[in-house]
């Protein structure tokens, strides 16, 4: 099993350790953007607000916004996917993280889903 | 809604694991592994495009030249035979309908390609010029053959090998066993056409091209070859009966030329300052404030845009499309405002991010008063403004 959680936004929840996750967008996400060729996110120390805007995601084909899966401040940023957005579609969920993010309330990781979940999620969508 | 059109090629796409969208009617890829890796391939190797989408009309006999001289911006009586020429075609207040190649296949024999989208306009448009004295046959042949660009500095020589090496076509049609000879391909400068053959027996599905009663090298093959496209490159596109294109397609392939779709063509032809029909003009547009003035012949009697092209010679109107760079790599896209000082002074027509120069690039109307190069501007990107600079187009030229 995977330790991974997912928005309805397409976005991923890793939990790394006590309180700190790793946050980035799911692979089917990246893959239906297409070559991804920016990448706007939240600073360190930046709050960010669960299911709440956090930055800006940009492919050949749109633009979108980035939602944050959950409520923190942001501890760490990935510079690696500024400098090479397309490092994002190549590895979206893992060296394609986004930012990393102390937990304000570890029980909001019940309003995400399962991989198992969100595999099911993404039939529907379909 | 109406049913979208497929190309004889929709199954080779489908089994590429293509996504297909809709555009002008037809289904078509937009992507096969990535918008960005086809252009490279394109840029650095060779890639392949189903462009059969494109309208392909036949126009022959002996009042052909003087009708297209009649309603296309450039002179086409004066074409040499095997020769191609881009055109806009304008209604009588000067606006374009459509911009096209037309290619001289015989004294009174010629290939259109409008786009997919116009296909129905043109044709429409060319027919209100026919009159019942004329000697004229149209014929639109664009569901029965398709069309293959090849495109990128290794296009010849895969088209090469697949004629020495997989006798995939010839160039001549009496051909007999000896080794094809491909000096024709060799040859063939920017913006001429040749034929091809199959060296089958002859049938019905390869007389599409031609006049029987005429005798001109190009008259009645199997296919045409031209070295044409729409990408900046070096390249061929290939006409021939649709049950032919999935051999041809998989042979190319099979050669290293890398299956790339529209979203490729778009990055492509916008590096390589192509306008595009749709996005850079529509039928609010003269061929003057999109630059394309010098494919504009106006002054010849006969010629149905005459006067209101001169008219806007004289006159012209106050915008004009440039060519921008960002200086971030965030996309100006179509309808975005560009604005100076804070106030805006138009609009951006395309946009892509340019793999080739790392930024994004566009072009767009600006009133005339900023459109000098080297002025600086900025593109209202969700209500953000970002900076831009207007440059020389193209943005990419092969070296």
């Amino acid at each position: 099993m995977k330790d991974y959680k997912y928005s309805k936004e397409h976005e991923w929840v890793k939990i790394e350790s006590d309180q700190i996750v790793a946050i980035g967008i799911s692979p089917h996400a990246a893959d239906t953007l297409g070559d991804i060729v920016f990448v706007e996110l939240p600073e360190i120390d930046d709050s960010v607000q669960q299911f709440e805007q956090m930055g800006e995601i940009e492919s050949v084909k749109a633009v979108s916004d980035l939602f944050s899966p959950v409520t923190g401040k942001v501890v760490e940023v990935n510079n690696e996917v500024i400098d090479q957005p397309e490092k994002i579609n190549e590895e979206a969920e893992a060296g394609g993280w986004m930012i990393k993010v102390v937990l304000s309330d570890l029980s909001e990781l019940e309003n995400l889903m399962s991989e198992s979940e969100y595999k099911q999620f993404l039939e529907t969508e379909e | 809604m109406t049913e979208l059109k497929l190309t004889s090629l929709h199954d080779v796409h489908t089994n590429l694991r293509a996504r297909m969208v809709p555009f002008a009617g037809w289904e078509m890829p937009i992507q096969y592994e990535g918008i960005i890796s086809e252009a490279n391939a394109v840029r650095n190797s060779a890639g392949i495009f189903d462009v059969s989408h494109m309208g392909r009309v036949i126009l022959s006999g002996s009042d052909a030249s003087g009708l297209l001289d009649r309603i296309l911006s450039v002179q086409v009586s004066n074409m040499k035979i095997g020769q191609a020429k881009y055109s806009v075609i304008c209604n009588q207040e000067g606006f374009i309908i459509d911009d096209c190649i037309v290619y001289r296949l015989s004294e009174e024999l010629f290939l259109l390609i409008p786009n997919a989208s116009n296909r129905a306009s043109v044709l429409d448009w060319i027919s209100k010029f026919v009159t019942a004295n004329m000697n004229i046959n149209i014929s639109d042949i664009t569901t029965d053959t398709a069309m293959i660009a090849i495109q990128g500095p290794l296009s010849e020589s895969i088209i090469s090998k697949a004629v020495l090496e997989c006798g995939l076509f010839q160039f001549e049609s009496n051909h007999e066993g000896n080794t094809p000879d491909i000096s024709y391909l060799k040859n063939l400068r920017p913006f001429h056409i040749t034929s091809l053959f199959f060296g089958l027996p002859a049938t019905d599905e390869f007389h599409l091209f031609g006049n029987p009663e005429e005798k001109s090298p190009l008259v009645n093959p199997d296919g045409l070859i031209a070295r044409t496209g729409y990408t900046g490159e070096d390249g061929f596109e290939i006409m021939i009966h649709r049950n032919q294109s999935e051999k041809i397609w998989s042979t190319l392939h099979k050669l290293g030329a890398i299956p790339a779709g529209l979203g490729s063509r778009d990055l492509l032809r916008l590096e390589a300052g192509m306008v595009l029909y749709g996005n850079d003009m529509d039928l609010t547009t003269n061929p003057y404030e999109v630059g394309l003035g010098r494919f504009v012949k106006p002054n010849r009697s006969g010629y149905v845009a005459r006067e209101a092209l001169l008219n806007f010679q004289k006159f012209p109107t106050n915008r004009q499309l440039v060519g921008f760079k960002m200086a971030v790599r965030n996309i100006p896209r179509h309808g975005y405002s560009i604005v100076s000082n804070g106030d805006i002074i138009g609009e951006v027509t395309s946009g892509v991010f340019s793999p080739d120069l790392g930024i994004s690039i566009g072009m767009g109307f600006v009133q005339k008063e900023f459109s000098s190069t080297g002025n600086s501007i900025q593109i209202d990107i969700r209500g953000r403004f970002y900076d831009a600079q207007i440059v020389k187009m193209p943005f990419y030229l092969r070296s």
